[in-house]
């Protein structure tokens, strides 16, 4: 064979190999960048930073679950059969409202959305408020519909050899799918030894002084009224706020460095200025003592079982959490309550007095 | 930026080649040029363009040096010029690539304390700088013409041999430069480039850096190696600084071909060698081209009898050590290569006679040799010679493969670790043994421009290259950098 004529037929193999990827990833698709699954496959979710930005482009829904790790076992199927809607959960490790919100604008683009649950962490309130979904790190294909960003996408050999034999393999054993995208409970160990390893309690040394926040009001006041005002430029859509149950190590740690002053704070504000948001309803579960101070619903300081996301999820269906104007006080004083327990007694019942 | 990168394959090269092509078919050849040397910067200062500064300084130096000694014609005047010359560009390359080394030493061993801020080395200083000096010296001797000041930009900063070689004299590169022949697509020579230069993209991206894996994650555990796991790590590194460097110098001979030039081979089955000798024969033969023609001759070379002949090898093989990095290993490196070559001139004799046994002390010997050029420091070449010798066995082989987890493997693992977990580590064990037979049985290979020759136009070569294409190419997103570029 001549040597041009080879190079043709080189060409044409390659061309041919190209176009072959190009299908198969397209086809496939696991980042959900341009289709939702084809062949009866099912909607398979467990790599949240690389899957939540092609879900919001390319699935159906109208209603979103919005929050950090502690949102991801809630079962959003529980949510459509109690409300009748299509749910997709939008998540953000850090729980950063500045990240949520870039989200769940273009969640408001793609679709007419009706109800939004937002399982806000207050620690996410003192997060700065930049977007940190794009950088060097991290791929621009993600975020954008440029065919060319898409090349890293899908000539990729760990999309190709892991992801997609992965999605398959998911979507056949029925991991991940439903109501319980992201769910990561599966694999984890649930307990009090487990959750005691997240944290060292330091010696004791009498009362701790609250630390001054002063210079960080500044951002947690933009970071609550970032959220405020998603809420009522948007009020076609329905609001449900849910302030997770995050363990008495939490509680205790936050005490130990001297924030005890600040949550109070930073729960005074967010409280009151959702209650003013006519399309939003609050639900409050973080002073729940009994499940705050057991430590066996735990993995870490933070981290529940996925019984405790459907007990929130039954309370808010029940309103038995909300928060109203009447009794906001009291739901305050019960925070400061709880505290008070868990620091000179509920602790103690784990860790010893030193 | 790297021959293995997305953005260098779809968009750079091909840019380039058309610019070049379309360029030449104009009246003045000057455009196509100062083209090439245009596309040749944006490839060096792709990451950093402040390397550009360094590399046009020395540019500039050294094409004035050139032209002084056109105007000088006075023999005492014209050897100022050339210690001149030589001055700025082992000077250059002192400052860059071995001040930091100067300083620590300084402080260690004259007990001083002088900190200076870390000095980042410009990528491929060694090759341009030892580039330029061949060309200065020549220009001294009289044997290399009076270019034109693109024509030598064009030489030294020519994209595919700029930052990690092969070094290219003046004599190879611009004849071809001007030759009104490589003013069109020669369809031949395209073929070959291409081929050549997917070989060469497979060996980096589908052999080395898969090595890289083994090799980067037991080098950073030493301590933990046993003898076993230790000899495997050793062979591992020598396997991949071959592919490594071999497949970056086959893509930068394809390319070149691509443009119609003949840039020249550095590397010709390196791990067959029969003894020290042999091996530099054949492993990055243009650096020993350089150092026998600019060092060891004017030394005296072997005309001066056996003691000097000895001399020469070792200051060769010491300038050899310290041209590679600025690091005692290196020239504890050099020197044992130097030594090599000593013994082997001393006692040209005493050889094995079966060809195999030859080629096995070699290859142990080369290998061993190359665990102290990658090792970080001489107290970390020693723990590591400390295993290989007395680690035994205790079973850390198998803990060794489980780093080699590629997404070729994944679904395979994810299936062993769900139905038969107790066979992930034979599995992984068997990973290895296949990676390091591919790579071994390559070695023992034909070239690869001999296989493209005999292999290459078939359907059975061109579907295999057209698969290694795909394949390498969508690996790049996760593949190292060149482990030359810093030499």
């Amino acid at each position: 064979m001549e040597k041009k004529k080879a190079l043709k037929r080189l060409c044409l193999l390659i061309l041919a190999l190209f176009f072959a990827v190009i299908f198969f990833v397209w086809l496939l698709d696991p980042f959900y960048q341009y289709h939702e699954p084809f062949f009866g496959l099912k909607k398979v979710l467990y790599d949240r930073d690389n899957q939540v930005p092609g879900t919001i482009r390319s699935f159906e829904y109208d209603t979103v679950i919005l929050g950090s790790s502690v949102a991801e076992n809630f079962d959003s199927s529980f949510i459509d059969s109690t409300y009748d809607c299509e749910t997709l959960k939008i998540i953000r490790a850090s729980g950063s409202v500045a990240d949520l919100l870039y989200y769940l604008e273009q969640a408001h683009e793609e679709q007419d959305l009706e109800r939004v649950f937002w399982c806000l962490d207050i620690f996410a309130l003192t997060a700065p408020m930049e977007v940190t979904l794009y950088g060097e790190d991290i791929p621009r294909y993600l975020h954008t519909e440029n065919v060319l960003d898409d090349i890293p996408y899908i000539f990729n050999k760990e999309v190709i050899m892991k992801k997609i034999p992965m999605m398959l393999a998911y979507s056949f054993m029925d991991i991940n799918t439903g109501g319980h995208a992201y769910d990561w409970s599966a694999d984890k160990t649930f307990g009090a030894a487990k959750a005691m390893t997240a944290y060292a309690k330091p010696e004791d040394s009498g009362t701790v002084e609250s630390r001054d926040f002063s210079s960080e009001k500044a951002l947690i006041g933009q970071n609550i009224e970032s959220v405020i005002s998603e809420i009522k430029s948007h009020p076609e859509v329905e609001y449900t706020v849910m302030f997770p149950p995050y363990s008495l190590l939490w509680w205790d740690c936050g005490y130990v460095n001297g924030e005890r002053e600040k949550y109070g704070y930073i729960l005074e504000q967010v409280l009151s200025e959702l209650l003013e948001c006519e399309n939003a309803t609050v639900h409050f579960f973080m002073a729940e003592k009994d499940i705050v101070c057991n430590l066996d619903n735990y993995m870490d300081m933070i981290h529940y079982t996925p019984q405790i996301n459907q007990y929130m999820l039954d309370g808010v269906a029940q309103g038995t959490h909300e928060v109203t104007k009447d009794n906001l006080g009291e739901i305050l004083t019960k925070v400061e309550e709880n505290f008070d327990y868990i620091i000179s007694e509920g602790i103690y019942e784990y860790y010893p007095k030193k | 930026m790297l021959f293995n990168s997305v953005f260098f394959i779809t968009t750079f090269l091909p840019l380039a080649l058309l610019g070049w092509y379309l360029l030449q078919q104009l009246n003045n050849p000057i455009y196509a040029k100062v083209f090439l040397v245009g596309m040749s910067l944006w490839f060096y200062g792709y990451y950093n363009p402040w390397y550009l500064c360094v590399l046009l300084l020395s540019l500039f130096g050294n094409y004035g040096c050139s032209v002084l000694f056109e105007k000088v014609r006075e023999q005492k005047k014209r050897k100022m010029v050339l210690a001149l010359g030589l001055f700025v560009n082992v000077g250059l390359l002192f400052y860059f690539k071995y001040f930091n080394f100067f300083i620590d030493n300084c402080n260690y061993f004259l007990h001083t304390d002088i900190s200076i801020e870390k000095i980042a080395l410009p990528l491929g200083i060694s090759f341009f700088t030892f580039q330029q000096i061949s060309f200065i010296i020549d220009r001294y001797q009289q044997t290399a013409p009076d270019y034109t000041f693109v024509d030598y930009v064009c030489f030294v900063t020519y994209f595919p041999q700029l930052i990690a070689g092969p070094i290219v004299l003046h004599s190879e590169f611009l004849p071809e430069l001007s030759a009104r022949k490589n003013r069109k697509v020669d369809w031949e020579l395209f073929f070959d480039g291409v081929m050549l230069f997917i070989l060469g993209l497979g060996k980096k991206v589908l052999l080395a850096d898969m090595l890289a894996v083994v090799v980067n994650a037991e080098f950073a555990n030493v301590a933990y190696l046993d003898g076993v796991s230790a000899w495997v790590t050793i062979i591992c590194y020598m396997l991949e600084l071959y592919f490594d460097f071999s497949g970056y110098c086959d893509m930068a001979r394809g390319i070149g071909k691509m443009f119609g030039f003949h840039l020249p081979e550095n590397f010709n089955s390196p791990l067959m060698a029969t003894s020290v000798k042999d091996f530099w024969r054949r492993w990055h033969m243009t650096l020993s081209r350089f150092l026998t023609t600019y060092i060891y001759i004017p030394l005296g070379g072997n005309r001066q009898g056996k003691w000097k002949k000895c001399r020469n090898l070792l200051v060769v093989f010491l300038v050899s050590g310290l041209w590679h990095g600025a690091n005692w290993t290196f020239v504890v490196w050099g020197l044992l290569h130097g030594a090599a070559m000593v013994w082997e001139a001393l006692f040209p004799k005493l050889r094995f006679r079966q060809e195999a046994l030859s080629r096995l002390c070699t290859g142990i010997y080369v290998t061993l040799t190359f665990a102290i050029f990658r090792s970080d420091s001489l107290a970390q070449a020693g723990q590591l010679f400390r295993q290989l010798f007395t680690g035994g066995n205790t079973g850390f082989f198998a803990g060794m493969c489980n780093t080699l987890q590629f997404p070729e493997t994944y679904a395979v693992v994810k299936a062993l670790e769900m139905v038969a977990p107790q066979l992930l580590n034979p599995f992984y064990m068997a990973c290895m043994l296949l990676l390091l037979g591919i790579a071994l049985w390559l070695v023992r290979g034909k070239r690869a421009e001999v296989w493209i020759e005999e292999k290459g136009r078939t359907w059975k070569g061109l579907t295999t290259v057209a698969i290694l294409f795909i394949w390498a190419f969508v690996s790049l997103s996760q593949v190292s950098t060149f482990l030359y570029f810093n030499f």
